[in-house]
C-alpha cells in the first residue's frame, strides 16, 4: 500500500479542552484582542478566526467568549500526541484540533484507526471526523467533509481535490484575492496552472499552493516526538515574540515540572530549555546547577532569568523544559531530614486537612486586585486556597 | 513536672512512635542556616540565616519595626521556598501588600487564619510537618502546641519564625534563637519622619553565641501609593560606621 | 511592616486651628500625636459609593507610627494602620 495518511478532525483544542462549551455558540479569544477560535454554532453566525472579538460579538451575540490558555492546551495537544504516539510511527496534533496518523508500513491500519477515533473522542467528548488520503493535505481536505465519527476514504486525490475552493489553501487574504483576480476559484484551476506559474504570481506560497493543489504532498508531517527526558512542553500558535507572554508560559510550565518532580521526591541538577523557532533552527540553553532545583519558584527564578536576555532569531513556536539530571530520590530524603523543602502534595494535603476541618477561609492564596489603588482593602484579594 | 514522670512520658513516646518523635534539643541535628537575604539577622545568628528545622523568635514592642522586618523575610522565603505561609491570627493583621512591594512571589505564599489560638497551633504543627519552607507565626501560639511545633520541625527542616511582643517562658524556651528589636527613636528623611531606628539584639542562641548586635533603620513609604525602590530599606551600620544597602530591595521595583 | 485594622477602628481625634490631629482617642490607642504626612483620596467617585478620605501619618507618643483617616463624607475617623 502507498504511503496512506488518516487524518482525525476535533474542535480546536481551546474549545476541546472545556467540555461545558459543547453544543453551545463559543468563542476563544486570543491575546491579541482577536478570534483565535469559535465553535461551529458560533461559526454558523459567522464568526471566524482572525476577526475582532468585538466583531464576533457583533455576528453572535449568545456566545460565550473565554480567553484561551496556552499552556492547558499544550499540555492537552501533548497528551493526544502521546496516545496518538502508540498506534502509528509518525503522529502530528496541532492545536487547531487536527491529527494526522502515517499509518505507512502498518500491518493493521484499520485498528490503528479505530484506536485513533476513540483517542479523539475521549480528549475532545464529541466525535471526531476522519480523512484517509495518501498525504495530509488531503487527508484534511477529507476530514471536514467526513460525518462525525466516519471516516471519508480518498482513492483518487487530484479528483477529489479539484472542485474544492481556493480557500482550503492556506493563504493569507490578500493572496486569495490575487487568485480570484486570476480567475483562479477551485483547487482544480490552481492545479492546472501548475507550480511555476503560481510561484511567479505569489512567491514560494504560490508554488506550494499549486503542489497542494495537484495533490503531491509537498509538505511532510512534522512528527511528534516524546520527551525522552522529564519535561514539560508548550506548543504556541500563533507563535510569539512577546517576552511576557514566554515568561507566563515558562512559569506555568515550571509548575507542571516542580510537580512531577515533587511526585518523585527528586530535585533538577540539570536544566534546558529548548525554543522551537519559526522557519528557523531551534534554540536552546542549558546549566548543571550546584543546588538542586525542586520548587516551582526555583525552577522559574533560572528560567526566567535566562528567557529575560534571550534574543529568539523569530517568533517562538514552542518552549520546552527539560531537566536531563535529576538528584536521586533517596538523597533527597536525606535533604529533607537536614532542611529543605517537602513535597508540594504534603504541604497542600495539609492545608486541605486544616480547611476540611475549619472551613475554606482558613487557608488563603494572594491574588493582585487594584494593585495601584491607594485603598489598601482593595490591592489583594485573599481567596480560598 | 517530676523528672521520673518526664523521663517516663519520653520513653512512652519513643516507643510509639519511634526515635524522632520527640528528640532533646542537645540530640538535634546540626541546624544548617537558611540566609534571609538581610545581613544583620544573618550575622546576628551566628550561622549565617535562621536555622532550619527550628522554632525562630522576633520579639520587641510594638512600633520597633519587628512585624516589617518579619515581612522581609517573607518576602525573600517566597522566592525561594515553593511554599511559604503566614498564621495570621488576628484578622486583616497582615497586609499583602507590603511583601508584594518587597518582591515576593505571592502564588508560593499561602495566609492561614485561624479562627482560634488553638487552630493556629494546629495549624504550625500541621505545616510543620508537611514539611513546608517556611513559616511565619504573626501571634504567640498556644502552650501546648510549642512541643510538637519544636519537633515538627526539627524532622522536616522547616524554617518557623514567630513575632512576639514579648516572650512567654514557653515561646522562650521553645526557641532555638531569638532576636530582639528596641527602637532607639525615629529617624527623619528629608524633613519627614522615615521610620524607626532600632537595635537589634541576639538575646537567646542555642547554635551560636548570643548577644551580638546590630542598629536598623527602616524606612516606610512617603504616601499611599509607593514611589518605588526606596522602600522599604534596611540601612545597616555597622561597628565600623559603614552603611550598607539592603540587597535585592530595588528588585522589589 | 504594620498591622491593617480590618475593620479600621473608630477614633475621636482633636485637631488643632489648622485641622492637624493633635490627640487621639480610641481602642486600643490613646495620646498626643504628631503629625507625619497628609494625603486625600478620592476613589469610586463615579459609583454609587464613592470613597473620600483625609488620611494623615501621625507619630503616636513620639513611639507609634500610625495611620489614621477622616471620612470627609460624614466626618468620622479611624485607625487603619500601625506600623511596626
Amino acid at each position: 500500500m502507498a504511503g496512506r495518511v488518516c487524518c482525525g478532525l476535533i474542535p480546536h483544542l481551546e474549545l476541546a479542552r472545556r467540555p461545558e462549551l459543547t453544543g453551545a455558540p463559543a468563542v476563544v479569544g486570543g491575546g491579541d484582542g482577536r478570534v483565535l477560535a469559535a465553535s461551529a454554532e458560533a461559526m454558523a453566525a459567522g464568526v471566524r478566526p482572525g476577526l475582532t472579538l468585538r466583531q464576533a460579538e457583533a455576528l453572535c451575540p449568545a456566545a460565550a467568549i473565554v480567553g484561551a490558555d496556552p499552556v492547558a492546551t499544550s499540555r492537552l495537544a501533548e497528551r493526544i500526541a502521546a496516545q496518538l504516539y502508540d498506534l502509528a510511527p509518525e503522529v502530528e496534533v496541532r492545536l487547531d484540533g487536527r491529527a494526522w496518523l502515517d499509518l505507512t508500513g502498518l500491518p493493521l491500519p484499520g485498528r490503528a484507526i479505530a484506536a485513533a477515533r476513540r483517542c479523539l473522542r475521549a480528549a475532545a467528548g464529541v466525535e471526531p471526523r476522519l480523512g484517509l488520503a495518501a498525504g495530509p493535505f488531503a487527508a484534511a481536505l477529507a476530514a471536514t467533509r467526513a460525518r462525525p465519527g466516519r471516516l471519508l476514504q480518498v482513492e483518487d486525490v487530484p479528483a477529489f481535490l479539484s472542485p474544492l475552493p481556493v480557500a482550503e489553501l492556506d493563504l493569507d487574504a490578500e493572496q486569495l484575492e490575487r487568485l480570484d483576480l486570476l480567475g483562479l476559484r477551485t483547487l482544480g484551476a490552481v492545479a492546472a496552472l501548475g507550480p511555476r506559474q503560481l510561484e511567479s504570481q505569489l512567491g514560494k506560497a504560490g508554488r506550494t499552493a499549486a503542489l497542494l493543489a495537484r495533490g503531491e504532498e509537498p509538505l511532510p508531517l512534522a512528527p511528534w516526538r516524546p520527551l525522552l527526558v522529564p519535561g514539560a512542553r508548550c506548543q504556541l500558535e500563533p507563535p510569539v515574540d512577546d517576552r511576557e507572554a514566554l515568561l507566563f508560559v515558562a512559569r506555568g510550565l515550571c509548575g507542571d515540572l516542580a510537580g512531577a518532580l515533587g511526585d518523585r521526591g527528586a530535585g533538577a541538577r540539570k536544566v534546558r530549555v529548548r525554543l522551537g523557532v519559526e522557519d528557523a533552527p531551534e534554540e536552546s540553553r542549558e546549566s548543571v546547577v550546584r543546588h538542586p532545583l525542586s520548587s516551582a519558584a526555583e525552577l522559574f527564578g533560572l528560567v526566567s532569568s535566562w528567557l529575560r536576555e534571550w534574543r529568539p532569531a523569530a517568533p517562538v513556536t514552542e518552549v520546552t523544559i527539560e531537566v536531563p539530571e535529576l538528584e536521586a530520590a533517596g538523597r533527597r530524603q536525606l535533604r529533607l531530614w537536614m532542611g529543605g523543602d517537602g513535597s508540594a502534595e504534603e504541604v497542600r494535603a495539609a492545608l486541605e486537612r486544616l480547611q476540611d476541618r475549619h472551613g475554606v477561609e482558613v487557608a488563603l492564596a494572594v491574588r493582585r486586585a487594584l494593585g495601584t489603588s491607594p485603598l489598601a482593602g482593595q490591592r489583594h484579594l485573599l481567596v480560598p486556597a | 513536672m517530676p523528672r521520673e514522670k518526664l523521663q517516663h512520658a519520653i520513653g512512652a513516646i519513643h516507643v510509639r512512635f519511634g526515635g524522632h518523635a520527640l528528640v532533646h534539643a542537645a540530640r538535634l541535628p546540626a541546624a544548617r542556616p537558611w540566609p534571609t537575604g538581610l545581613p544583620a539577622v544573618d550575622r546576628l545568628s551566628g550561622i549565617g540565616g535562621l536555622p532550619r528545622g527550628r522554632v525562630s523568635v522576633l520579639q520587641g514592642a510594638l512600633g520597633a519595626g519587628k512585624l516589617s522586618l518579619a515581612l522581609a523575610v517573607l518576602a525573600t522565603a517566597t522566592r525561594e521556598h515553593a511554599h511559604a505561609v503566614v498564621i495570621d491570627r488576628r484578622h486583616r493583621r497582615f497586609d499583602p501588600w507590603i511583601p508584594d512591594r518587597m518582591g515576593a512571589d505571592l502564588g508560593a505564599l499561602t495566609v492561614v487564619r485561624p479562627p482560634t489560638p488553638a487552630v493556629a497551633g494546629e495549624a504550625a504543627v500541621a505545616l510543620a510537618r508537611a514539611g513546608a519552607g517556611f513559616t511565619l507565626v504573626l501571634e504567640e501560639l498556644p502552650e501546648p502546641a510549642l512541643g510538637p511545633l519544636e519537633s515538627a520541625a526539627a524532622r522536616s527542616g522547616s524554617v518557623v519564625l514567630v513575632v512576639a511582643v514579648g516572650g512567654g517562658r514557653a515561646l522562650a524556651h521553645a526557641s532555638s534563637l531569638t532576636l530582639e528589636l528596641e527602637l532607639l527613636g525615629w529617624e527623619p528623611a528629608r524633613g519627614r519622619l522615615a521610620g524607626p531606628r532600632s537595635v537589634l539584639r541576639c538575646v537567646k542562641n542555642k547554635l551560636a553565641a548570643p548577644g551580638a548586635e546590630a542598629e536598623l533603620v527602616l524606612r516606610y513609604p512617603r504616601g499611599p501609593r509607593l514611589p518605588g525602590a526606596e522602600w522599604p530599606r534596611e540601612v545597616e551600620r555597622t561597628p565600623a560606621g559603614v552603611v550598607e544597602p539592603w540587597p535585592g530591595a530595588s528588585a522589589a521595583v | 511592616m504594620t498591622q491593617l485594622l480590618d475593620p479600621p477602628q473608630p477614633l475621636e481625634v482633636e485637631v488643632d486651628d489648622a485641622g492637624q490631629p493633635r490627640h487621639v482617642q480610641g481602642r486600643p490607642l490613646a495620646g498626643p500625636v504628631r503629625p507625619v504626612v497628609r494625603w486625600i483620596i478620592e476613589v469610586d467617585w463615579w459609583t454609587s459609593s464613592p470613597v473620600s478620605r483625609e488620611y494623615w501619618r501621625v507619630l503616636l507618643r513620639e513611639r507609634l507610627m500610625c495611620e489614621i483617616y477622616r471620612d470627609r463624607a460624614g466626618g468620622a475617623w479611624y485607625l487603619e494602620r500601625v506600623y511596626d
